[in-house]
């Protein structure tokens, strides 16, 4: 057996920043090498036109294999391994072959130049599943040591997954929160009301059904039940979410942030009787993100309401104290104060919510206030 | 008709009715933002210069008009959003140090509640006063009560 480096593309973005992968991006690099196997296989039909099918053992004798995580943001190192078959001559040309073309799709599509005479258009489908699970701000260089780039990201994604399907949907992970209005237990099939008011539909596992159910029997409760479901939504080539099917399900607090934060999303220009800003999903993402990773979970959580200037308030509540948080989406920077309804004691500062330690202060001051 | 005439509102039981924005309600609470004015209030004035504010909140002279009415003028004539009317009084006004001025501004029936000279923190503290009042009251029209 012989392993040579076959692959080092650069991964970048926040997740990748300690130089590791996360594992659901593993999904995506198995992705590649099936990618990489069909194209090779093409090239040998392509060179080679009196044969109808690839010798035995092309592809069996070949694999890829990630080997190690270098620095910069995560680089894996992506080893060709090859055993002796009854394959006369080499495979591993094509598969090199394959890792070229596969870049140079990548690489036209960056340059805003034709593509679909690089590879077969059903080919280029594979790339649903290369790069799903890539966050909006992250990409995956191809070939970072080449002069000329060849990123893929979600955007090149879709334009490449379009341009082969005929049905013009793309696929994507998403998470997504709302009301379940309807079920179809045995067929494991649900409708889900999303908090703007549209709705989709979408398939579950067994392990997920008693918690659609649960969302389904609050459906009609004054204070509607929401449900968080994460998976892989299927798109429209309008960017529309058309259908999902479910990996992972939480019912949520009746003042869950994300969902309360979803209802800010469809707000348009002068939504406050003809003033108010509209909000912008990526900073409603970063906020719902950060009360995730930096609000400490058994405190109780604030309501929230939208501000007409595009900034965020929050308030809470107690015996003899209120709190409230102003949060300028744009600055990350929040106003913050708190007070005794009884006597002079209040509290006063800017908190900066890009740093822990702000949140930090935010969660004593509000645990301070509970007791 | 815009007219300049400005009165200190002094009867104490008078109720000013307050029209409350759909986005200031979450799970029938509302926010206290719903009983400052909005311009120029905290957000802008902590984080970018302000433009021409002038602190004062909008409320109905609960004497000149009812409730539903104020509600339907809002709603119906002035094409704004109103998930209801609560309401405050005079005298609660007063124990937060607010002069209340019946300013007649655009309607006869209308009148400010006048937050200059306050800072941030005093602005929060009255309106969160005022809207632990206006709560305890109840809603005074609401769409839904018909």
């Amino acid at each position: 057996m012989s392993n040579q480096l076959f692959w080092a593309p650069r991964m970048k973005g926040s997740r990748f920043n300690a130089h590791t992968i996360p594992l659901d991006i593993l999904k995506d690099l198995a992705a590649l090498e099936s990618m990489v196997l069909d194209v090779a296989k093409w090239h040998y039909l392509e060179e080679n036109p009196d044969k109808q099918r690839t010798p035995n053992g092309f592809s069996s004798a070949v694999s890829l294999q990630l080997s190690t995580i270098e620095e910069g943001s995560a680089i894996p190192n992506i080893y060709l391994s090859t055993t002796p078959s009854l394959f006369p001559g080499s495979a591993e040309s094509y598969f090199f072959k394959a890792k070229e073309t596969i870049i140079s799709v990548v690489r036209a599509v960056n340059q805003g130049l034709p593509f679909s005479h690089l590879m077969p258009p059903s080919f280029l489908s594979g790339f649903d599943k290369i790069g799903r699970s890539l966050k909006p701000s992250e990409s995956i260089e191809l070939a970072p040591s080449e002069p000329q780039a060849a990123i893929l990201d979600q955007q090149v994604r879709h334009k490449l997954v379009l341009a082969a399907s005929k049905t013009q949907k793309y696929t994507e992970n998403i998470t997504v929160r709302g009301c379940i209005s309807r079920l179809h237990s045995d067929e494991n099939t649900f409708t889900l009301q999303l908090i703007n008011g549209r709705t989709i539909t979408g398939t579950y596992q067994p392990q997920h059904h008693d918690d659609i159910l649960t969302a389904l029997s609050g459906f009609k409760e004054v204070v509607q039940t929401k449900i968080k479901l994460q998976g892989i939504g299927t798109f429209n080539r309008f960017q529309r979410l058309q259908s999902m099917v479910v990996e992972h399900t939480s019912i949520l607090p009746s003042r869950d942030v994300g969902a309360r934060l979803d209802a800010f999303r469809a707000f348009k220009k002068g939504w406050f009787d003809g003033e108010g800003e509209p909000f912008k999903n990526a900073s409603l993402d970063w906020l719902t993100e950060a009360f995730d990773n930096f609000y400490l979970e058994d405190l109780p959580l604030p309501l929230i309401f939208p501000l007409p200037d595009g900034s965020i308030r929050t308030e809470w509540r107690f015996n003899d104290y209120e709190a409230s948080l102003e949060i300028d989406l744009r600055t990350k920077q929040a106003a913050w104060l708190w007070f005794s309804l009884s006597n002079d004691h209040d509290d006063e500062k800017n908190l900066n919510l890009i740093e822990t330690s702000d949140w930090a202060y935010l969660n004593k001051k509000i645990e301070e206030s509970m007791v | 008709m815009e007219t300049t005439t400005e009165v200190l509102l002094e009867t104490q039981e008078t109720l000013l009715w307050r029209q409350i924005h759909p986005s200031f309600c979450q799970e029938n609470e509302v926010s206290s933002k719903a009983f400052q004015p909005l311009d120029g209030v905290v957000s802008s004035a902590a984080f970018r210069p302000s433009k021409d504010h002038d602190y004062k909140l909008s409320t109905s002279h609960g004497d000149l008009i009812s409730a539903e009415a104020c509600w339907e003028r809002h709603t119906q004539q002035l094409g704004r959003q109103s998930e209801g009317v609560l309401a405050l009084n005079v005298s609660e006004c007063k124990e937060q140090e607010l002069p209340v001025i019946h300013d007649q501004h655009n309607f006869e029936d209308h009148v400010s509640i006048d937050f200059r000279g306050n800072s941030r923190k005093g602005m929060e503290k009255k309106a969160s006063k005022l809207r632990y009042a206006a709560e305890q009251r109840g809603w005074q029209y609401i769409q839904d009560s018909e």
